[in-house]
C-alpha cells in the first residue's frame, strides 16, 4: 500500500537522485506483496508526472528530470522477477515510441503492463526509425502495436507514419497514447480504422482485455 | 569628390576576394564541374539557395534605398524559383542537416542585419547579384549531368537580364561608400564563408546529423520545426523582431537564448498545420513553460503577433491558416488585462523609467506582466524574472531597489484590478 507519507518520502529521494533509498522503498513494497499495477501507476507514474510538472514550472532542472527518469527505469527492473513468472497467454504486442520521440519510460511501462497480463511485449525503446519498425512488426506479427508520444511536437511525424504502418499491416490494432495528448486534445486519428488514441493505461488494458 | 577607392563595389571585391575563390573551389562546385554531384546534393544546393535568397528578400524589405529594395525582392523571386525546381525534382524542402546548420547561421545574420543595420545588406546583395554572373557557366553542366529536362527555373531566372541588372546594381552601389571593415563587407564575407561550408556539406553528402531543430539550435532536441525556406525565414525574423524589441532577452539569455528563440519560433510555425484546439493548447503550455523561466507571457504574445504578420505577408499564407496565432496572442493579452490593465502597466513603466533610466528600459512592462501572470496562476512568473532583475550584484543597488519598488507597485495595482487578488 502506497501511503501519502511513503509517496512523499519516495518522491523526495527521487528528486535528490538517491537511487539506493528509492530502491529500498520499492524492494520493501515488493517484499510486502504490492500489486505490480499499483506499484507502476501509483508510485512510478504518479511520481514521474509530478517530476514533469516540476520541470515545466522550472522548479527542477532537466538534469534532475533525467536522473529521476533513469532511476525509475532502473527500479522497474526490480519487478521483473515477478513479472516473468506471469503465465504467458500467447498474445503479442510491439511497444515503441513515435519517431523522433526520446522519452521512452512511458512506453516501457506500457510494455511491462502488458507483460503483467501474460502478453509477450516487444519493447523497442525510443525513436525507432519507421522502416525498421515496419520490418520488426512484419517479423513478429503482433496483434497490437502500441505507440507512446510524450512530446506534442512529435505529432506531425506520427501522422505521417500511421498511413504507412496501415498500408503495410491492414489488420493491426494500433494504440497511441502518452502525455502529449494532454495538449493535443481531439483525436487526430479519429478517421483511421483500428487506430485508438487512449488517455490512460486503463483504457489500453480495457481495449485488449 | 568621392574617392573611387572607397566605393562599395571596390571595397566589397577587395574584402571578399579570397573567400570568393574558396567558394569556387568548394567540394560541391568541384563535383558539379566533374559531373560527380548526386541529385540529392543538387537538391540540397537548391534548398540552401532557397533559404538564403528568402532571407535576403525579407531582410531587404527594411532597406531605405528603393533600388536596392527591388534587388532584394528579385533575389526572393529567384529563391521561389529554387523552391519550384525542388518541388519539380520531387525533393523535400528540408536541406541536409549539416547544410541547413551552416546556411541558417548566415540566414539569421542577414535577417538581423535587416532589422538592426540594413545598410549591411549591400554586402549580401553583392554576393547574390554576383552569383548570377556565373549562372550561364553552371547551367550547361547541370543540364549535361542531370538531363535537359531537369528543372532550370532557378538558373534561367538568374540569367535573364543579368547584365543590365549588374550595371544598375553597380550604379546603386556607387551611391554608397564603405570602410574596409564595414558591416556590409563583413556580411558579404560571412555569406561567402557560410555558403562554402553549406556546399561543402553537400559533397560528399554528409549523413543526417541530428534533427532539423538541432541544425537551428544544437540544444533544441528532436522536435518538429518548419523547414520550407520562406516559412523558416518568417519564423526566424519573428523571433528576431521580439529580440530587438526587448533588450532584456540579449542581456539575460545571450546567444544561447537567441538560438532557442529561433528553434521555438520554427516549432510554433509548424503548429499552424495542426487543429486550432491542438495549437492553442500547445501554445498555452509553452506560455506557462516560458513564464516560469523569466519570460512573461507578454513576450510570447508579441512573438505570436509578429509571426502571424510574417506568415501572412511574407509567406502569403491564407489568413485562415495563421489566424490561430492571433487568437492565442489575444487570449494571452486578455488574461493579462483581467489582472492588470494596459493603462496601469503604462503608468508603472513611466514611473520606473523616471526612477531608473538605463538600457533595460523594457523591463517595467515585463515585471508588471509577470505580476499579472502570477495572478493567473503562474507561480514562478515573478521569482523567475526578479531573481535576475533584482540581483544587486549584477545591476547595482539602485536598480535593484527600483525593481523591488516596481514589483510592489505592480502587485498593488493588480490587487485592485484582479478578481482573484495577487497570489504570492
Amino acid at each position: 500500500m502506497i501511503t501519502p507519507d511513503l509517496y512523499q518520502r519516495y518522491q523526495q529521494r527521487l528528486l535528490a537522485g538517491d537511487r539506493r533509498a528509492c530502491g529500498e522503498i520499492v524492494q520493501q513494497l515488493l517484499d510486502d506483496g504490492i500489486g505490480l499495477e499499483e506499484l507502476y501507476l501509483d508510485l512510478f507514474q504518479t511520481a514521474l508526472y509530478e517530476v514533469g510538472s516540476l520541470w515545466e514550472r522550472n522548479r527542477i532542472s532537466v538534469a534532475v528530470e533525467h536522473t529521476a527518469t533513469a532511476i525509475t527505469e532502473a527500479l522497474m527492473s526490480l519487478a521483473y522477477p515477478r513479472l516473468f513468472q506471469v503465465r504467458r497467454i500467447g498474445r503479442t504486442a510491439v511497444v515503441t515510441c513515435a519517431t523522433g520521440e526520446l522519452h521512452q519510460v512511458g512506453a516501457r511501462m506500457v510494455a511491462d503492463s502488458l507483460e503483467m497480463r501474460g502478453w509477450d511485449a516487444h519493447f523497442l525503446g525510443s525513436n525507432t526509425p519507421l522502416p525498421d519498425l515496419l520490418r520488426y512488426v512484419d517479423d513478429t506479427k503482433p496483434e497490437l502495436l502500441a505507440i507512446s508520444m510524450s512530446i506534442s511536437s512529435s505529432l506531425p511525424r506520427l501522422q505521417q507514419s500511421i498511413p504507412q504502418i496501415r498500408s503495410a499491416q491492414q489488420d493491426l490494432t494500433i494504440a497511441i497514447g502518452g502525455q502529449a495528448f494532454r495538449l493535443i486534445g481531439e483525436d487526430p486519428f479519429a478517421d483511421q480504422p483500428k487506430v485508438h488514441v487512449l488517455s490512460a493505461m486503463s483504457d489500453l488494458l480495457t481495449l485488449v482485455a | 569628390m568621392q574617392d573611387s577607392g572607397t566605393t562599395a563595389l571596390v571595397r566589397l571585391r577587395a574584402a571578399t576576394r579570397s573567400v570568393h575563390q574558396q567558394l569556387q573551389g568548394c567540394s560541391f562546385v568541384t563535383a558539379l564541374v566533374a559531373g560527380e554531384a548526386s541529385k540529392a546534393a543538387y537538391g540540397g544546393f537548391l534548398q540552401v539557395m532557397a533559404l538564403l535568397h528568402a532571407a535576403i528578400d525579407r531582410a531587404g524589405q527594411e532597406l531605405a534605398d528603393p533600388t536596392l529594395r527591388e534587388f532584394a525582392a528579385s533575389t526572393g523571386r529567384r529563391g521561389r524559383a529554387a523552391q519550384r525546381d525542388l518541388a519539380a525534382l520531387g525533393l523535400p524542402p528540408e536541406p541536409p542537416t549539416a547544410a541547413l546548420r551552416e546556411s541558417m547561421v548566415v540566414a539569421e545574420e542577414i535577417l538581423w542585419a535587416g532589422l538592426a543595420e540594413p545598410e549591411a545588406l549591400v554586402g549580401a546583395l553583392y554576393v547574390m547579384q554576383g552569383s548570377r554572373q556565373g549562372a550561364s557557366d553552371l547551367l550547361p553542366l547541370i543540364a549535361e549531368h542531370f538531363g535537359d529536362d531537369v528543372p532550370q527555373e532557378f538558373w534561367s531566372t538568374g540569367i535573364e537580364g543579368r547584365a543590365d541588372d549588374w550595371t544598375r546594381f553597380v550604379a546603386a552601389l556607387d551611391a554608397h561608400t564603405l570602410a574596409a571593415t564595414s558591416p556590409a563587407c563583413e556580411l558579404a564575407t560571412r555569406l561567402f564563408v557560410q555558403l562554402g561550408r553549406a556546399l561543402d556539406a553537400l559533397h560528399p553528402l554528409a549523413a543526417t546529423d541530428g534533427s532539423a531543430a538541432m541544425a537551428i539550435n544544437p540544444e533544441a532536441g528532436n522536435h518538429v520545426v518548419v523547414t520550407e525556406a520562406r516559412r523558416l525565414v518568417a519564423a526566424t525574423v519573428a523571433g528576431l523582431r521580439c529580440w530587438r524589441d526587448y533588450p532584456y532577452y540579449e542581456a539575460r539569455f545571450g546567444a544561447r537564448g537567441r538560438r532557442y528563440g529561433s528553434s521555438d519560433s520554427a516549432w510554433i510555425t509548424a503548429l499552424v498545420d495542426e487543429t486550432e484546439q491542438s495549437a492553442l493548447r500547445q501554445l498555452d503550455w509553452l506560455a506557462g513553460l516560458l513564464t516560469s523561466r523569466g519570460m512573461p507571457t507578454l513576450l510570447l504574445e508579441r512573438q505570436l503577433r509578429y509571426l502571424h504578420d510574417e506568415l501572412r505577408d511574407f509567406v502569403e499564407l491564407d489568413e485562415s491558416r495563421c489566424a490561430v496565432l492571433l487568437r492565442a496572442a489575444d487570449t494571452l493579452g486578455d488574461r493579462r488585462r483581467t489582472h492588470l490593465h494596459d493603462e496601469a502597466i503604462e503608468t508603472l513603466s513611466a514611473r520606473f523609467e523616471a526612477a531608473a533610466p538605463l538600457a533595460l528600459a523594457d523591463v517595467a512592462s515585463l515585471v508588471a506582466c509577470a505580476v499579472a501572470d502570477e495572478c493567473d496562476g503562474h507561480t514562478q512568473a515573478v521569482p523567475s524574472l526578479t531573481s535576475w532583475l533584482a540581483d544587486e550584484a549584477r545591476h547595482g543597488e539602485a536598480f535593484s531597489a527600483a525593481v523591488t519598488q516596481l514589483l510592489a507597485d505592480a502587485r498593488s495595482a493588480a490587487r485592485s484590478t484582479s478578481p482573484l487578488g495577487v497570489q504570492r
